[in-house]
């Protein structure tokens, strides 16, 4: 029980920090962009060096910080309003700046 | 009440990550727990951006952006990918194609014709 009240509180300021940086989007919806990089850094750093911190910053913080869910969303209304080249640019960095992300914290150590 | 949103969200984001870690626990492997969370906040979010229910700011802030956003995760399915023996960027690159159509249908779930351009 202690270990799902760790993980809801981290997981509510990683998602408010994600509120905070949502709202930074012009060609891209950057704010997500950053959040799902950043939450993969961080989730990748602590598995990798502080794993007995696993529920705080894996579960929890990089969790909340990072969505699923709005990405798709975004994705989504980019190609409803015919913007098929930003669309693709999305998911191409979504998938390319977290990645990068997590070698760069595998390498550093 | 200008805090508001943010309490909401910081909510929403404590219930649903809290949830996406019970599954996940619960779950028999790392990528079953994955599928779950990511495709179900999508059909969530979907719901929540067309319904006349679920319309209002403040409820887009405690069920979408804290909700569904603390729920679903990027971070998880890229240390997934990466990090575990049984990973694979397959799932990984399965799961937004399929996600984007969950998110469809759960907009499509929530009132809108089908081919509606928004």
């Amino acid at each position: 029980m202690v270990e799902v009240l760790v993980v809801a509180f981290f997981g509510g300021l990683g998602s408010v920090a994600r509120s905070l940086l949502g709202n930074f989007k012009g060609y891209l919806p950057w704010g997500i962009l950053a959040a799902n990089t950043l939450g993969t850094a961080i989730a990748a750093w602590s598995m990798l060096t502080q794993p007995q911190l696993g529920l705080v910053l894996v579960a929890g913080l990089a969790g909340g910080l990072s969505t699923f869910s709005t990405f798709v969303a975004q994705t989504w209304q980019l190609v409803q309003s015919d913007r098929r080249v930003a669309a693709f640019l999305n998911v191409l960095l979504n998938l390319l700046l977290p990645y990068t992300a997590l070698m760069l914290v595998g390498f550093s150590l | 009440m200008p805090g508001l949103p943010i309490l909401l969200t910081f909510l929403g984001g404590a219930v649903g990550s809290a949830l996406r870690f019970v599954i996940s626990s619960s779950a028999d492997d790392n990528a079953t727990g994955l599928w779950i969370v990511n495709l179900a906040g999508a059909l969530v979010l979907g719901f929540l951006h067309v319904s006349s229910l679920t319309k209002s700011p403040r409820t887009q802030a405690l069920l979408g952006t804290g909700f569904a956003g603390g729920f679903t995760t990027v971070s998880g399915l890229f240390t997934f990918a990466q990090l575990t023996p049984q990973g694979s960027y397959g799932v990984l690159a399965t799961q937004i194609f399929v996600g984007i159509l969950a998110y469809w249908l759960g907009r499509i779930l929530g009132g809108e014709r089908a081919w509606s351009r928004s």
